[in-house]
Order: structure tokens, then C-alpha cells, then sequence
């Protein structure tokens, strides 16, 4: 097999790993874990997607096959720092009951959410960094793992030992069983950390997931150690950010082990239900989608070589992406069951038919923007300024959809009123008019953001519809108008000021088509300022 | 391009191409040379009539009105299009309809207008209303009012012209003789000018040879101050079948009193002997303050008159 560049650069640090790891016995520790997510982080951050929705699936996968029972693990979805305080305190006192009963303890706090400036953002509260590593640091359970998926996050591991590697080796220095604390970050200290609608989470925490699943079981010992799995959510973590527009994210990593055992965090071997790809299946990545549409766990495949992951029971639709099509096909895992995939029972499929739900997901994520502004409308001709359709102010609403069809992208619908006065020259007859205008427009653009969302840029294009008329002062001359459809051109930039509230600065392009005297290609541009309420 | 896009530029060019109104500067231009009534009427003070009004100002207050009613009439044909858009625009002539006549069945009307520059401030606009029967090709129309107007640099001002031309109608089968009001008429010129003070409008009407009255001339001047002056000359025989060549010549001030004078040729071959009549003035009441009849001895005192 030939491993991927990222693996290659690995492999020396996990070569050395896997000859000096030891197993150990999942179940030989009594585990314990607080998993916390939460996808908003206060005013000046956008809400996140997946947080929520990925501290649950590390909570599953853990409780399924982690060794960590049901009552011992609470999870926190979009609660404040109060309640995460609580829980950790919670735990805390029954690790310091286990430890009185002689058992050995694990504990385990995941974070999936927003970071910034040093502290975790759990809605308007925060966590310092600094204060929740202390609290690990500090506390009675033999092994305590951190592991925070969100931006920035690398800024616990910065101290002495923090790596930003693909893989970490634990030293064997000794017989006994390890003891100490290991962070791991989902990002470097100055990187954010990337969600993605396709596979529906962070990438660091599905991959770490997936890995858990059995993906990340380099030794095929059925187990996968905390190493392996960092090591197999660090290689697709980069691997799959590197070409994204915010960059590469790194994952980090920081420990301070003591003892000679490697942590196995998953035993999928003990547990006979999942599914099992054969080594004869053609090599790849199969996503396996759950029934709500979302990426359970996905296998990375090489060729010639069987996979296990552990999964509940359960109806499942497997997915295998090629340059061209889709090879998709269904899979049911039987409760205490292995399901083997066979290859002929995938079909072809068009990209259309992915059982990915993420268009489902993008709308639930719609954000809607109503705002107020000031226009100013001209004509590029000057004699058509002049005489035919002057330059004129409006004031206009305007309702946008934002990532309605599609994350980035904003569907939005315009009106404005205007009228102003205006004279037009005919052979020195000089005819005042009231000129008056009506335009209701619908615009499509990709929308780029800066700054963690509070800048914002965007370009696309416009449909409207325009109703011109004006009213002469002479009576005698009739009352005159034209209507049509023009196409344009929008670039807009937005400012956000507040949670709520934006400074909108839009400019237009537009192709008008007279065709009253003769036919004329006409273009106006047109400039909009205004304020914009989002909820 | 695939399909999808292609189709997504079709419907895009097909709503640009949408536009639809009235909405136009060089309509302008042709709506502005069509003269309203009340540029070309007579604006005498006419309101006092009493039943000793003077003769001649009785006189002369029915040809202003007789007067006013043709420019109305007139008038009239080219409201056919004053407000309506041009049922086909092509660079600088407009053209409304043809319509059907519906006291007219088998015609058909049209109006066509035609621009010109003079100067770069100064636009001629020649309009006719035109007749056809139904079913007769481009050649079938046959001019039955033809216009002209030159601009002078505010609405509806200039000089212009219009000619009813209701013999030329005759001739081409259209049954002018059905409307009583142009059975025995042979044509109308009409000329005016309110480009500036005085005002001037002319009118001419030419009837058939067995009218009594066979033609008239109207000529109406307006001052700035609201005194005015009327001339009307007429042909035609009196009662005895002789020829008769005559005039009336009215002048009034802004307040209504005025003179008015009654002249004819009667030699029998109009040999340019001018004899008068006939002298009236009266004052602001329309009542007679002088007058003077052949043959009698006047009335009044002459230096009451103010022309």
C-alpha cells in the first residue's frame, strides 16, 4: 500500500508509537466524560452548525464503545458556562468516589463550540482556557484527556510538549499504567476551526469519530488507541482543509503522560454490530449516512484491505463518491450483528441522488435580513439623463435570504419608490415634469465573509422590474411611462455593527432595453445605503 | 453553455426586450405641434349681449363665433390623436391607426405626422388626417385635413397651418356631402401665429359655386392688451343676383367697446370702388354710441368713437 503524503510524513512519529504502545484494557478504568457543545458564541461570532450536533456523536460514540456507561457521561447542548461548571463538578465527585472504592479513573471533557481571545464561548458566557486546563490539570482521575473542537483552541496547548504533529508516541518508560493529562485541540493557536455541510460536523470531530468507529484502527487489533485516532483525525483533518478558502487546519496536541500504556478509547472487537468491508471491496471512502441523512461514520478504504466499524443497529445507505457518479446502496446493521457490504448490491447513482441530507441542513441555517435604505439611481447616457430618465433618489426595502439555496450564497428581493423634478429640452421648449419611479427587484450572489462574519462582501446577479412615468406641468401633454424587466449586476458589503444590526453598502449594474422612439441599449448604475436588521 | 444556462438567457433576454409605455421625448415634439382650440380661436369681450346691442357688434360677434366654431371643428379632427400613443413610431414620422369610421362605413382614418428640424431650435411638423376605403392599398389615401407647424420655443407656439381639404375627399368617393356642415364647401386654409404679439390667425373658406356666399376671408389680430381686430371679407351675390364683393373690418380695446366698418365694392365688375356702408362704434355696454347708414343721416356723436 502506498500511504498518502500525509501519512508518509507520520510515519516515523506513529511507527514509533504503535512499537512502543502497549494495549491496554478499556474496561480495566472506570470512565468518565462531560461532552459540551454549543453552537452559538455570543454577539460578535456567527452561530456554528454542528457544534451541538457533534458533541452528541462523541457522546454516542463513547457510550457505545468507549467504555464509558451512560450514567457516567452528561452532555450539555447549547448551555451556558454555569451548567458546564456543574457537570464537570458533578463528575469530579464521582471520580473522587470511584477513586475511594481503589478503581482506576478516566475522564474525558469534550468541547465542540466557538473560542476566542483565550476563552470558550458557551453563548454569552465564557470559559477561560487557561482556567479549565488548570481544572484538568488539577483533578484526582488518573488519566484526563481535553479534547476542544474550535477555533483557536490550540492556544491550551501552548506550552512546554505542545506539538502541532500528526502523530504522538507515548514513552515507555515503565511498567505501570499511564497517568497524566492529554490535550488535544482541533486547531492551531491561530487557526479557526472548519465545519462542513457535506459531512454534516467540524471536520476534526468527525473525523476523530470515524476513527473511533474502528476507521483509525492502524494495529487491527479491533481497539483504537487515542494516538491512533488523533493520528487518523489529524491526517484527514488536514488533508481535507487544505484546499478549503479558510486554509489548512492543524490539530495540536499537548500531554504529560507518565507510565508505559497506550489509552485504548474505543473496543469495537468486543462488540460483533456493525459493518464490515471486505478486502476484495474496491478501494475508497465510503460515507455511511444514518437514516436522518447525516454521515454516521465513513471507512476509509485501502485497497485490498478489510475494514470494521462499529455501528449501531440500524438501517443505513452506504456511499462511495467516484469522478463521475455515485455507487450508493442500503446496509442493515442487525443488533449484535457484523453486516458485511457486498460491492454488487451498490448501484450507480447520480451526484444528484446523494443521500447526503446538507441541502436540508443549509436551510434550517437560513438567515433573513430586512433592511432600509437610501438609493440613488443614474443613467450612464447624458442625454437620457438629462431629458429622458434623470438621475433620481429613492427610498427602497429590501428582504434578503441568506445561505438560503446554499451556505454563501443570499437570495434577496428589493423595492423602491422614488420621483424627482426634471425639465426636458425639446427644439427650446423647455417642459418641467415630476419624474417617478418604482423598481421591485430580485437579486441571486455568493456571499464572502471576513472577520468571523462581521464583514461581509458579495456579487451577483439582479432581475428587476422597472415602472417609469412622469407627470407634465402642461396639462395638455399626456401623462407618460415605461415598464420592463432590466438584468444587473450587484456587489454589495455589509458591516455588522451589532449582533442584529448592519451598515448594507450596495452598488448596481443594470442593462435597460428602450425600445418607445427606437430601439436603444441603455445602463444605469445605482448606489444603495442603508441599515439592515438580521434575525 | 449547458441547457439550463441557456435557457436561463433566453428568458433573461426575453424579459428585456419587455419594455412597454408611452414613455418618449420625441412624442413630445409631435403632441406639442398639434394646436389646441385655444390657441387659435377669436378672444373678443363677447359676453354683453342685449337686445340694443349695436348691429354691427351683434355683427361682429357672430363671425367671431362662427369664426371660433370652425378652429373648433378643426380642432376637433386633430384631437383624434392629442393624447394617444402612436400606433407606429418609424424615426421621425408617428402614425395613429387607421381606425374605422363608424359613421362612415367602408373608411377608414389615419393620422401621420412628420418631423423636421429647421434649426437646432426650431421644428416643423407637417400632420395630415387622412381617409381610405376599406380594402384600397397605400395609394387610397386621400388627405382630408393637412397641417404644418413650425416651432418657436415654448409649447404650442409658432405658425402654423391647416387645410381642410373636403373637395379632394369628394373627388375620392368619401361622403363629405352626408355632413351638412360640409356639403357646400370646397376647402379651408387656415393659417395662425401666436409665436408672439399680435396674434394672428386667418381663415379662408371657399365654397361651391352655387353657394350664395361663394368664399370668405376672416383675418383676427390679438394684442398683448386685449384689444383685437377682426376683418371679414366675403364674396358672393345679394339678393337681386348681383355680384357682391364686401368687408367688415371690427376693432375693439381690451374693454369691449369698439368700431366696426362696413364697405363693399358695388360696381359690376368690382372695378376697386370702395363705398361705405355702413359705421358702428359702441361702448363697453355693447350699446351703439355712433352710427352711420347710406343713405341715412347718423346717429350719435362721431367723436364718442375711438378708432
Amino acid at each position: 500500500m502506498k500511504p498518502s503524503p500525509t501519512m508518509a510524513r507520520a510515519g516515523p512519529l506513529l511507527t514509533a508509537f504503535l512499537l512502543a504502545a502497549l494495549p491496554a484494557e478499556a474496561a480495566a478504568q472506570h470512565r468518565f466524560a462531560v461532552f459540551a457543545g454549543n453552537d452559538r458564541g455570543g454577539g460578535d461570532t456567527r452561530p456554528l452548525r454542528y457544534a451541538a450536533d457533534d458533541a452528541r456523536k462523541m457522546h454516542a460514540v463513547l457510550t457505545q464503545l468507549g467504555g464509558v456507561a451512560p450514567d457516567d457521561a452528561l452532555l450539555i447542548l447549547n448551555q451556558a458556562a454555569g451548567e458546564f461548571w456543574r457537570a464537570l463538578s458533578a463528575i469530579e465527585t464521582r471520580i473522587a468516589l470511584a477513586r475511594q472504592h481503589g478503581e482506576r479513573t478516566l475522564l474525558l471533557v469534550y468541547y465542540s463550540g466557538h473560542a476566542k481571545d483565550g476563552e470558550l464561548r458557551l453563548g454569552e458566557s465564557r470559559i477561560r482556557l487557561d482556567e479549565v486546563k488548570a481544572r484538568l490539570l488539577a483533578g484526582q482521575a488518573d488519566i484526563r484527556i481535553g479534547v476542544f473542537d474550535s477555533c483557536r483552541a490550540g492556544a491550551l496547548n501552548r506550552t512546554k510538549g505542545a506539538r502541532r504533529a500528526p502523530a504522538f508516541a507515548i514513552e515507555a518508560s515503565g511498567s505501570e499504567e499511564a497517568r497524566g493529562l492529554v490535550m488535544l485541540s482541533s486547531a492551531s493557536a491561530d487557526e479557526d476551526a472548519q465545519e462542513s455541510d457535506e459531512i454534516g460536523g467540524s471536520y476534526f470531530s468527525h473525523y476523530l469519530v470515524s476513527g473511533l468507529r474502528g476507521d483509525a484502527d492502524r494495529s487491527r487489533d479491533r481497539r483504537v488507541t487515542l494516538s491512533e485516532a488523533y493520528a487518523y483525525a489529524y491526517a484527514r483533518t488536514v488533508a481535507d482543509t487544505a484546499e478549503s478558502a479558510a486554509g489548512a487546519q492543524h490539530p495540536t496536541f499537548s500531554y504529560d503522560l507518565k507510565g508505559n500504556a497506550d489509552l485504548v478509547l474505543t473496543d469495537f472487537g468486543s462488540r460483533h454490530e456493525g459493518i464490515y468491508v471486505p478486502g476484495e471491496a474496491p478501494a475508497g471512502i465510503y460515507y455511511v449516512v444514518d437514516s436522518n441523512g447525516f454521515i454516521a461514520a465513513e471507512i476509509q478504504k485501502p485497497a485490498g484491505m478489510d475494514r470494521q466499524l462499529a455501528l449501531p443497529s440500524g438501517r443505513y445507505r452506504v456511499r462511495r463518491r467516484l469522478a463521475d457518479r455515485l455507487r450508493i446502496g442500503e446496509i442493515q446493521i442487525v443488533a449484535g450483528q457484523l453486516a458485511t457490504l457486498d460491492e454488487t448490491s451498490l448501484r450507480d447513482a447520480p451526484f444528484s441522488d446523494d443521500p447526503v441530507k446538507g441541502a436540508m441542513r443549509d436551510e434550517t441555517g437560513v438567515r433573513t435580513s430586512l433592511g432600509l435604505g437610501g438609493l440613488v439611481q443614474s443613467f450612464f447616457d447624458g442625454p437620457t439623463r438629462d431629458g429622458l430618465f434623470p438621475p433620481t433618489g429613492m427610498l427602497g426595502i429590501e428582504l434578503e435570504l441568506r445561505d438560503f439555496f446554499r451556505r454563501g450564497w443570499t437570495w434577496g428581493f428589493d423595492f423602491a419608490s422614488g420621483s424627482t423634478r426634471a425639465k426636458v429640452d425639446r427644439y427650446g421648449t423647455l417642459l418641467p415634469f415630476r419624474f417617478s419611479e418604482l423598481t421591485a427587484g430580485t437579486a441571486v450572489a455568493k456571499e464572502w465573509r471576513f472577520g468571523e462574519g462581521r464583514f461581509s462582501a458579495s456579487a451577483g446577479l439582479r432581475l428587476a422590474f422597472v415602472l417609469m412615468g412622469r407627470k407634465f406641468d402642461e396639462p395638455t401633454v399626456p401623462d407618460q411611462f415605461f415598464a420592463t424587466f432590466t438584468p444587473g449586476l450587484v456587489g454589495s458589503a455589509r458591516y455588522r455593527i451589532t449582533k442584529h444590526f448592519a451598515m448594507l453598502g450596495r452598488g448596481r449594474v443594470h442593462y435597460l432595453l428602450y425600445n418607445v422612439d427606437e430601439n436603444r441599449s441603455l445602463g444605469y448604475w445605482e448606489l444603495t445605503l442603508g441599515v439592515a436588521y438580521e434575525f | 453553455m449547458s441547457s439550463r444556462w441557456a435557457s436561463l438567457c433566453t428568458v433573461l433576454a426575453g424579459l428585456a426586450v419587455c419594455g412597454c409605455g408611452n414613455y418618449s421625448n420625441d412624442d413630445l415634439d409631435f403632441q406639442l405641434a398639434l394646436p389646441e382650440q385655444s390657441d387659435m380661436e377669436a378672444k373678443m369681450q363677447l359676453a354683453i349681449m342685449r337686445t340694443d346691442s349695436a348691429e354691427y357688434y351683434q355683427a361682429t360677434r357672430h363671425a367671431v363665433t362662427t369664426f371660433n366654431n370652425m378652429v373648433a371643428e378643426l380642432a376637433g379632427l386633430i384631437d383624434l390623436v392629442r393624447g394617444n400613443v402612436p400606433t407606429s413610431r418609424n424615426g421621425d414620422e408617428r402614425t395613429w391607426g387607421p381606425w374605422s369610421l363608424e359613421d362612415q362605413p367602408g373608411w377608414q382614418i389615419r393620422v401621420v405626422m412628420r418631423r423636421s428640424t429647421v434649426s437646432t431650435t426650431l421644428l416643423r411638423m407637417d400632420y395630415s388626417v387622412d381617409v381610405s376605403p376599406f380594402g384600397a392599398d397605400d395609394s387610397g389615401w386621400v388627405p382630408f385635413l393637412a397641417g404644418m407647424y413650425v416651432s418657436s420655443g415654448s409649447a404650442r407656439t409658432g405658425q402654423g397651418e391647416i387645410h381642410l381639404l373636403v373637395s379632394k375627399a369628394r373627388e375620392a368617393g368619401y361622403p363629405v356631402d352626408q355632413d351638412p356642415g360640409l356639403a357646400d364647401l370646397v376647402r379651408i386654409d387656415m393659417a395662425y401665429d401666436n409665436a408672439d404679439f399680435p396674434f394672428s390667425v386667418s381663415l379662408y373658406v371657399e365654397k361651391l359655386a352655387t353657394a350664395s356666399t361663394k368664399s370668405g376671408q376672416l383675418d383676427y389680430l390679438q394684442n398683448q392688451d386685449g384689444s383685437g381686430r377682426l376683418t371679414f371679407d366675403w364674396e358672393g351675390q345679394t339678393d337681386t343676383g348681383d355680384p357682391l364683393a364686401a368687408r367688415m373690418v371690427s376693432q375693439w380695446i381690451g374693454s369691449g367697446a369698439g368700431r366696426a366698418d362696413l364697405t363693399a365694392d358695388l360696381t359690376p365688375n368690382r372695378e376697386g370702388v370702395v363705398t361705405t356702408l355702413g359705421i358702428e362704434c359702441w361702448g363697453v355696454d355693447s350699446v351703439a354710441t355712433y352710427s352711420y347708414r347710406i343713405g341715412n343721416s347718423p346717429l350719435g356723436d362721431p367723436v364718442s368713437c375711438l378708432f
